[in-house]
């Protein structure tokens, strides 16, 4: 009975503690934003708009 | 720049605007790893939304959004006497929202990322940082097509003295004029508490007897920057929806149309008969306003032509609005704006 | 007696060559280095100069010193681009700099473009044109000050403003009627890239391609290293020599399009080389050119 007590506990640690491994990963938005390179080889020039309003 | 879009892996952990996910404002999809899926449903301009940031900013949500950098009312005011009731209801159905006001500020415009214009910005002003200011960033951008470029000498006239002494915009314009107070103003006009020239030049404290005199003579009868305006200014014209207008440069005295008993410097309004013409709008009312309102051109110098010397507006009429230079069909109201210095009498 | 007399005229010789001298002694180098001007920020004479944007100042700037920048030196006058400033608002900008006749300014720019560098030459030319003749120029401008990761500050430092007594310096200034007068006597030098000099390309703002008739070609560009850093002495030296000739007393007249490369040229034959007499023509090409009158050179390299 210990035995699966114990065992229980330590299967319910490790899975916490994939959990949490896992959460930290950065999310895909800060991921990709804070990587230099990455930006560099994925930015398009806008188009510029002509004759747009704006205040001036 | 793509420098534009990078974020500063820094502030992640330590700014609380990041204590949450990316999510939350922008909505979209962050577990994706895939562009256009994490892209789907993206919010650009969250703040655009101001109760985004109302939780925390709660006052200047509430006053931000009756102020006029939020509902560019005045673009609304500034036009509405020429139309008809029917014409007015037609400008707020299919050109208020879609065009004039499409260049209102969220928050994020002056705190986060520089705004577009005409497609380009100069992206996240530090990072995804949120800054108090950064006025060659924010500012200089909306109003980059006069105020901005004048100031600092780009437009290609002398620098602003209050740029060339380091001063930038929030050095006079302070954050009331933004924020805003709570009440919902028509036009900046109404506004009380605007920079003026006195707050810190004060009458009495001119260096020479000369100043002192000149100042006597044109107090209440001039505007400061009809003798201090270092020289010409963009003017625009012939605008048309979706067009856009042309401009070229040019320093225009003649009678305030809001005062008519003071001289001031007039920067041509881009209002033309067929402006709205696109939207159906012929403008009934046209001639009711003038094609010239008061302005302040934002490159103020010490000693200028017409302060060296009196003959420049009183001999030489130098700059002053005349009947052969109004803008062809131009409204009637144009003519009330004239006047022709008198000779000094000795 | 005889001696006596002898002696006095030895005295009389030796000032004669020597106070002219005391007139270019400059107490700081007219190049100085990072280093050098680390050392010194503290010096109570010494004033640092940034003549960047407002905005690229306030972003970070070298401690203790201030910012007055280009525009402020040089301003469109009588539809003349980079032209100096009436001598009354010149003064109150070196005024509202805490600037004296005495001071000791080091000029600090960006080095990004030609355009950049030749602005320190510039504003260099402009302070001693208004009376301060101890103008050095940061070796590097900003740009190899963060290179360096030497301190940066994010204040604003206010400069301690006042009334600027100081007389104009008009020997180095030439004006198109002195310039025009002066063909085939003094040596008149363009400095600027040689496909403008030849007249095979010339801005929109001027008028008629080719150089001033007589004048030789020198670009300024050529002054600066790849990093923005003042060339060597010796090499300077070489360059002029081999355009110019090696008398440095004859009088010699710098010109460009606007003014404001030539102040490159001016700075270094004047301030780092000695030579005696060299003057800036501030309208330049853009001014010359106008003029049907004025004789003007092309497809040629004489």
């Amino acid at each position: 009975m210990k035995k699966v007590v114990l065992l229980s506990f330590a299967l319910i640690i490790l899975i916490y503690g994939v959990a949490f491994a896992v959460a930290d990963k950065d999310s895909g938005c800060v991921g990709c934003h804070t990587d230099e390179a990455l930006m560099k080889s994925l930015f398009v020039p806008p188009k510029i708009g002509g004759g747009e309003e704006g205040e001036g | 720049m793509y420098k534009g879009l990078l974020i500063d892996k820094g502030i992640i952990g330590s700014d609380p605007h990041f204590s949450d996910s990316c999510s939350l404002c922008h909505k979209g999809n962050e577990k994706a790893q895939d562009r256009k899926v994490a892209h789907k449903g993206m919010i650009k301009r969250p703040s655009d939304n101001l109760q985004i940031c109302a939780p925390c900013h709660e006052d200047i949500a509430k006053t931000y959004k009756n102020a006029l950098h939020y509902t560019t009312a005045g673009q609304r005011h500034g036009v509405m006497a020429r139309f008809s009731q029917e014409e007015l209801k037609t400008f707020d159905a299919k050109v208020f929202e879609k065009s004039c006001r499409s260049c209102h500020a969220s928050c994020g415009d002056c705190h986060v990322k520089g705004p577009v214009i005409s497609g380009i910005s100069t992206g996240l002003l530090k990072g995804h940082r949120f800054v108090k200011r950064d006025e060659g960033k924010t500012c200089a951008l909306c109003h980059g097509g006069r105020v901005y470029p004048e100031f600092t000498g780009e437009y290609g006239g002398t620098p602003d003295v209050h740029y060339q002494k380091g001063m930038v915009c929030m050095d006079c314009h302070k954050k009331a004029e933004f924020h805003g107070d709570g009440n919902l103003y028509v036009s900046r006009h109404e506004r009380k508490n605007k920079p003026a020239c006195i707050n810190c030049h004060p009458a009495g404290q001119e260096k020479s007897e000369k100043a002192k005199s000149a100042h006597t003579t044109h107090t209440d009868k001039m505007s400061c920057a009809s003798c201090h305006a270092s020289g010409q200014y963009r003017n625009c014209y012939d605008c048309h929806a979706g067009k856009g207008a042309t401009s070229k440069p040019g320093f225009i005295l003649g009678l305030n149309p809001r005062d008519k008993k003071t001289i001031t410097t007039l920067r041509v309004v881009p209002t033309v008969r067929d402006t709205f013409l696109s939207a159906g709008i012929k403008m009934d009312n046209f001639d009711v306003l003038p094609n010239y309102w008061d302005t302040v051109p934002h490159n103020i110098k010490k000693r200028t032509e017409r302060t060296r010397s009196c003959d420049v507006c009183h001999v030489d009429k130098e700059g002053f609005l005349t009947k052969e230079q109004l803008i062809k069909g131009g409204a009637k109201a144009n003519e009330g704006l004239i006047y022709t210095p008198k000779q000094i009498k000795n | 007696m005889k001696m006596r007399r002898l002696k006095w005229f030895c005295l009389l010789v030796i000032l004669t060559i020597t106070l002219p001298c005391a007139a270019f002694a400059r107490d700081i180098a007219p190049v100085v280095s990072r280093d050098w001007l680390e050392k010194n920020l503290n010096d109570p004479k010494l004033i640092a100069v940034d003549i960047r944007k407002v905005e690229e100042y306030r972003e970070g700037n070298i401690p203790n010193s201030i910012n007055v920048f280009y525009g402020s030196w040089a301003v469109k006058k009588k539809g003349l681009d980079n032209e100096l400033p009436e001598d009354d608002d010149l003064f109150d900008v070196i005024g509202s700099a805490g600037i004296k006749a005495g001071s000791h300014v080091v000029v600090v720019g960006k080095t990004d473009t030609v355009a950049d560098l030749v602005n320190m030459t510039r504003v260099a030319w402009t302070l001693i044109y208004g009376g301060v003749e101890n103008v050095a120029v940061l070796d590097g401008g900003f740009n190899k000050w963060k290179d360096d990761k030497k301190t940066i500050y994010k204040e604003v430092v206010k400069p301690k403003a006042l009334e600027y007594k100081g007389k104009v310096n008009k020997a180095i200034f030439a004006t198109k009627e002195y310039v025009l007068s002066k063909i085939g006597k003094a040596a008149i030098v363009d400095t600027r890239m040689p496909d403008f000099y030849f007249g095979v390309s010339k801005l929109d703002i001027v008028e008629k391609p080719g150089h001033v008739k007589g004048a030789v070609s020198l670009p300024s560009p050529w002054i600066f290293a790849k990093d923005g850093t003042f060339k060597n002495k010796e090499e300077l030296g070489a360059m002029a020599a081999g355009v110019l000739g090696k008398d440095t007393s004859k009088e010699t007249i710098a010109n460009c399009d606007t003014g404001r490369l030539c102040s490159g040229w001016w700075f270094v034959l004047r301030e780092i080389l000695g030579y005696q007499d060299v003057k800036a023509y501030d309208g330049s090409m853009q001014e010359y050119a106008k003029d049907p009158n004025a004789p003007l050179v092309k497809y040629s390299w004489q």
